[in-house]
């Protein structure tokens, strides 16, 4: 398994396609690979996705990404 | 000229399509009534294939379950109330499957409907009927129509999926094998979306065939690869997977096998007994753990203690291969080539699932550590990322091999028990019996027992039960 961390300022759900997989700020464990990340609603976050590749992380040394409120 | 009309005529029943995609829809984990079953306390059964033998000893053990009481969030129940899976392959299946269809009713008639039954007796004395000759003669109709015909008269009762999602959790995975792909393949909409068919009205009894169907002496149930339905989108952890070889390597695998199903050049599936793909059930559940309905779950900080017990029916004959100087026949190199590697394999499953489970204990208890020695040493220590909540795993495989612990018990009667489905009284029974003691005898079943006794009446987990504990040993 690989860690993720999704941040924002505040607690939304954090979404592949249309599963719910995780929340933002808390770790999150998926299995290896490419996956575009987005946000639950509402669309008032930017970038409107993320596409991430999980590999060779490790729950000290998550992969993070950000979105920013618009 | 007439019977060869009439022969041409039988066909074996074809799955139907379903025109429409709905996900919130059809026997789906998400879609089951959960009322009286946790996710806080989740449990997953694993039963091996193995015919009769593997049918009574999965019987046995989910008989124990049923007789352990326990206090979960308050209510009294037994475990057996908080299974929300089962993983089967083979004769595990006509457990799992009785139990779906009728629950507790498993433990008045599934001896008398099925375990003490002469069923290939059965299958063999309607093969033998010339009311069947005619329909035999087709092309498309075979030995295992027979069989399912049978189970779905005798045992199943014509019961459908359908009928499984009105009965709600445990959810179950029955496994069998895409002959052409070598893949496991499960009744699931996993691949009946993929192939654009109705799995609702699709007969259980027909799926446990396609997952008992023993090679040579049963013939594959067939599907047919419907184009997929309006509306279809493959399921979230798909979309990347088959970029991800080299970063992900089983999530690949699983989208490469899954991508089988999209090419509707492969018009027709033909599927064999689960066993030669995984023949102890555990995939079902490491998919379900990896990337479905469990890995949601958890990453929803839904499951705090999360348990598999793997009902292991596996034998171990006396071979005397070694003692003969001319070396084995055509026959011999046949059967030990089929299963070396469905024992080697169960092995590596069973491995794949611990290490897995390891690995989040690993990462649980690193993050704690390391928070603590940043708030002991840094005057404004920052909050390392952590998960949701903690979760406490158990892996608690019972096998014939346990019984060598066992008072008053030998291993070697069970290892070498035939694979069959007619077994007599006395087989039946010891069976039957063997399961719940080597369930009580597991280290990791009795702390999985004690931890929720404990938590119940408000005590400290007993200390050589630390987390961890459950997956220790293997």
């Amino acid at each position: 398994m690989e860690y993720l961390v999704v941040r924002y300022y505040r607690r939304r759900n954090v979404m592949i396609k249309d599963q719910k997989v995780g929340f933002t700020n808390g770790l999150i464990e998926l299995e290896g690979g490419s996956y575009t990340i987005k946000l639950s609603l509402p669309p008032n976050y930017r970038p409107s996705s993320r596409r991430v590749v999980l590999q060779n992380t490790s729950p000290l040394n998550p992969k993070t990404i950000r979105f920013e409120p618009i | 000229m007439l019977f060869a009309g009439l022969a041409a005529c039988a066909h074996y029943p074809l799955n139907q399509q379903s025109e429409i995609f709905n996900n919130d829809a059809g026997y789906r984990f998400n879609n089951l009534n959960d009322e009286d079953n946790s996710d806080s306390l989740f449990i997953c059964l694993a039963f091996s294939g193995g015919g009769t033998r593997a049918a009574a000893f999965s019987y046995g053990v989910m008989d124990e379950l049923f007789r352990t009481k326990i206090v979960h969030n308050g209510v009294e129940k037994s475990l057996l109330d908080e299974v929300d899976c089962i993983s089967s392959v083979s004769g595990g299946s006509f457990t799992a499957a009785y139990y779906g269809l009728f629950a507790e009713q498993l433990f008045a008639d599934f001896r008398t409907e099925f375990l003490e039954k002469d069923i290939q007796g059965a299958i063999g004395g309607r093969v033998l009927n010339p009311a069947n000759w005619f329909r035999l003669a087709s092309p498309n109709f075979s030995r295992i129509d027979i069989a399912a015909e049978l189970y779905d008269e005798e045992i199943f009762k014509g019961k459908h999926f359908g009928d499984l999602q009105d009965r709600g959790r445990p959810f179950l995975i029955l496994n069998a094998t895409n002959l052409e792909s070598g893949a496991r393949f499960d009744f699931t909409h996993l691949h009946f979306d993929a192939m654009g068919s109705d799995l609702e009205n699709y007969p259980v009894a027909r799926a446990v065939a396609a997952s008992s169907a023993f090679p040579i002496l049963l013939s594959p149930i067939s599907l047919e690869n419907y184009p997929r339905a309006s509306g279809y989108s493959p399921p979230w952890w798909y979309d990347g997977a088959l970029e991800s070889l080299h970063s992900g390597r089983y999530r690949y695998q699983a989208a490469k096998d899954l991508s089988y199903y999209f090419d509707k050049d492969h018009k027709y599936i033909h599927l064999m007994d689960g066993g030669l793909a995984d023949n102890i059930g555990v995939r079902g559940i490491y998919h379900a753990f990896s990337r479905g309905f469990i890995r949601t779950r958890i990453n929803d900080n839904m499951i705090d203690r999360l348990v598999v017990i793997v009902v292991n029916a596996a034998t171990d004959p006396h071979e005397k291969l070694s003692e003969r100087e001319s070396p084995p026949d055509l026959l011999e190199v046949a059967t030990k080539t089929a299963t070396i590697s469905l024992d080697n394999y169960s092995i590596e499953s069973i491995t794949l699932m611990v290490e897995s489970l390891r690995q989040r204990v690993q990462a649980q208890q690193d993050l704690t550590a390391c928070q603590d020695i940043l708030d002991q040493n840094c005057p404004d220590p920052p909050d390392l990322p952590t998960f949701g909540n903690m979760i406490d795993p158990y892996i608690i495989e019972i096998n014939f091999a346990g019984a060598a612990e066992l008072e008053g018990e030998d291993p070697d009667y069970y290892l070498n028990l035939p694979t069959s489905f007619n077994l007599d009284h006395q087989q039946v029974e010891r069976l039957v019996n063997i399961g719940p003691r080597l369930l009580r005898s597991s280290p990791q079943y009795k702390c999985l027992v004690e931890v929720i006794e404990a938590e119940a009446e408000g005590r400290p987990r007993p200390a050589e039960c630390e987390v961890g504990a459950g997956i220790a040993g293997f």
